[in-house]
């Protein structure tokens, strides 16, 4: 069957098989930042945003995004700037497996809270597993990226 | 797992039309743990355009439509506020955002899913489901037909009532399913009192609800009495998560606090 919809602002058309996840298609369209970890929506690390919200592309099939805007982290690459400079900061990430999706979530979370507690931005998180860093650190260099972000707002 | 079609319907109708043709045809609701279900489909049948995911309130009922993410139950204002919010806070700790994405109260519903978190407190605020072949239901039949239900669920219609809620739920981490969940509701002197993931579906202690309905005031004893109906009203069950006894033990204490919360009382 033939779907058709946005990625990272480009229109795609393509051709997919009735049962096919999200996953498979966009590694098709050349998407390298999504990993697949225990495709069964317990990791996180397939994230990718369905008109700006987060979903596990191992548990949506490619033909429930027919006519729909996927965002992946290719397409916030100057927000992924941001954010990993203060996860360089912090020391918060080692293996970067789960980065990405980490950065397409934490993208979503600004969109819907723009001044998240830290408990705010853990309890968002939660599907977002980290095998590498145990969070804290994580969540202080997340901090840091919103506290930034605030600041230059008001300048 | 494989589905030879997909078709997203135009119409209700159209859905209960194409359900009916074949046993294998299956709505897919947002699709969260169609992994657990079949492994061949045939034709999986698409309701996100039909307009079924919002909340809206009446001038005696809440509605919300099947289609409704978790994460806009949680979210709602309205489905806060009732119950003092207890599918909201049912909604909330379920796996991570981006399940809650997707996954819906519908398909919750229909999987008939002994680990659900949502069918426990629709079921302490007497949900009622409407199909577009059986019309209305309330969840416990739903829960107790043992035919193949080739149905339409529409929405889930939630009565409107002054009335207080307590939901609970122990997990062994906070993306696993329940070891145990408990809902408790009092509406006037109308008690109920429900146990989910026991790991069966939930289930409800009608004899200590009957027994709080026909006592003017709550004390400790009577909180104490009402446990131990309950508790051994339900059946508990072992399994990797947890052994039946363990499981009683637990059913005892939340139903405890439960009761405590909705009741006001204090030892």
């Amino acid at each position: 069957m033939k779907i058709e919809f946005t990625l990272n602002n480009r229109t795609i058309s393509t051709h997919i098989l009735p049962g096919e996840y999200l996953i498979e298609t966009l590694q098709k369209c050349n998407i390298h930042s999504i990993r697949r970890g225990c495709d069964t929506t317990n990791c996180g690390v397939c994230t990718v945003l369905l008109d700006d919200k987060p979903v596990p592309s191992c548990s949506v099939l490619s033909a429930q995004v027919d006519h729909h805007s996927i965002t992946t982290v290719e397409g916030i690459a100057h927000e992924t700037e941001k954010l990993s400079a203060h996860f360089g900061k912090e020391g918060a990430d080692q293996c970067g497996y789960c980065n990405p999706a980490l950065a397409l979530a934490v993208f979503a979370l600004r969109k819907e809270n723009s001044h998240p507690t830290s408990t705010e931005i853990d309890e968002y998180l939660v599907g977002n597993l980290c095998r590498c860093s145990g969070f804290k650190n994580q969540n202080k260099a997340i901090a840091a990226y919103f506290e930034e972000e605030a600041y230059q707002e008001e300048q | 797992m494989r589905i030879e079609r997909y078709m997203k319907a135009s119409s209700i109708a159209d859905a209960f039309a194409i359900l009916q043709e074949r046993p294998d045809n299956k709505i897919i609701a947002g699709g969260a743990w169609l992994k657990l279900t079949d492994p061949v489909i045939n034709t999986a049948i698409d309701l996100s355009l039909l307009g079924l995911n919002s909340i809206s309130e009446q001038d005696n009922e809440i509605e919300i439509g099947a289609m409704t993410t978790l994460y806009t139950l949680e979210k709602s204002a309205i489905i806060q506020k009732m119950y003092d919010g207890i599918l909201a806070q049912a909604a909330m700790k379920i796996m991570g955002i981006t399940i809650r994405n997707i996954a819906t109260i519908g398909g919750c519903i229909m999987g008939k899913f002994g680990f659900s978190d949502i069918i426990t407190p629709l079921m302490a605020m007497d949900a009622i489901l409407v199909f577009h072949q059986h019309q209305r239901m309330t969840l416990e039949a739903f829960l107790d037909s043992k035919a193949n239900f080739q149905d339409v669920l529409i929405k889930i219609v939630i009565p409107k009532t002054e009335a207080r809620g307590y939901f609970h739920k122990i997990a062994l981490t906070s993306l696993d399913f329940a070891v145990l969940n408990i809902a408790v509701s009092r509406k006037n002197s109308e008690y109920r009192i429900v146990f989910g993931s026991r790991p069966g579906v939930a289930s409800r202690a009608f004899a200590a609800e009957q027994y709080l309905k026909e006592l003017k005031n709550v004390s400790e004893d009577i909180i104490n009495k009402a446990v131990d109906m309950a508790a051994s009203e339900c059946r508990f069950g072992t399994n990797q998560r947890g052994s039946a006894e363990y499981r009683l033990n637990l059913a005892k204490v939340y139903a405890k606090r439960g009761i405590e919360a909705v009741t006001d009382y204090e030892n």
